[in-house]
């Protein structure tokens, strides 16, 4: 019996970067370094953003030994978006983890993720998060956040 | 990014505000009495009035930064203006024009000085008349204070 968190997780890095690339261009797309409370304000969001960081959650076992076991991940994906003055935020947000959230959507278990032991994937949820200022309040500093939340399960036996 | 950087950079946006001033990227002293020429170098514009700038700092501490392993470098930049008093010439408004545009141009111009720091915060300043010691003479005061950000 494999737990698969990680492999996923990575997968998961490796398909986007796949399906984002021409799209946006992201300053960071990585397993998030750190396990610190999200939302977090990126240390400098004129080098940093916009960035996508996965953070597995939880791994839940479930079923009995030779009657089915399967693990339940939850994974999100927080995406920060440093904002320019005069754009409409939200709505550039939303453009932005909507064309994420397209990439699982009616691909529930694309074949990288598959590979690395997934069974299936959906995104479960899509927020957009209140802004996070600049200790300075500057406005063209501020970040919009998002976060998509994925379900996924892996099968064992 | 260095302390030194920032002040340079400060002094290059008073001077392009100001291109008349005598601007300094650090504080100045001068035993120099007026008429001399250690007060004239220090305090002296191209006009011959007192009119300067000096860029100094009077704090500097580090933070830690959550999920980061880099800290961030706050600097307590301190920004002098002296200018001449001279009422006949209504020096006074003189002055806060100019206090306004240095503020101004700081505030809305752009906040990294070219790269220098990160950003800075809200400039507070307090404007005061200042003697001369012994002198009969007197100027406009201001010191510019803020908050001044840099990642390290």
């Amino acid at each position: 019996m494999i737990d698969n968190q990680l492999a996923i997780a990575r997968a998961f890095i490796g398909y986007v970067d796949s399906q984002i690339s021409g799209s946006i261009a992201l300053a960071q797309h990585r397993i998030d370094q750190s396990m610190v409370q999200q939302p977090n304000y990126p240390a400098n969001p004129l080098v940093d953003c916009p960035a996508l960081l996965l953070r597995t959650y939880k791994g839940d076992l479930k079923g009995r030994p030779n009657a089915g076991v399967s693990w339940a991940y939850s994974f999100s994906y927080w995406y920060y978006r440093k904002q320019t003055v005069g754009e409409n935020h939200q709505e550039l947000l939303l453009a932005d983890l909507t064309l994420i959230e397209s990439f699982f959507l009616g691909n529930y278990n694309p074949e990288p993720i598959k590979a690395a032991g997934c069974d299936f994937v959906m995104p479960l949820q899509v927020v957009v998060h209140d802004e996070l200022n600049h200790p300075y309040g500057e406005p063209r500093m501020r970040v919009s956040v998002g976060e998509i939340l994925f379900g996924i399960q892996a099968i064992i036996n | 990014m260095s302390w030194a950087s920032i002040r340079t950079a400060l002094a290059a946006r008073i001077f392009a505000v100001s291109p008349t001033s005598k601007v300094h990227a650090y504080q100045r002293f001068t035993l120099g009495k007026p008429g001399s020429a250690e007060f004239s170098s220090v305090f002296l514009d191209s006009n011959g009035r007192m009119n300067a700038w000096m860029v100094t700092r009077v704090g500097r501490k580090s933070e830690t930064i959550e999920g980061d392993d880099r800290s961030y470098i706050k600097h307590k930049a301190l920004i002098l203006g002296f200018y001449g008093l001279w009422d006949k010439a209504s020096t006074d408004t003189t002055f806060d024009d100019l206090v306004d545009a240095v503020a101004e141009n700081l505030r809305n111009g752009d906040r990294t000085l070219g790269g220098a720091c990160q950003s800075f915060g809200e400039i507070d300043a307090s404007m005061s008349i200042g003697d001369l010691q012994g002198l009969a003479e007197s100027f406009h005061f201001v010191q510019m204070r803020f908050e001044v950000m840099e990642l390290s």
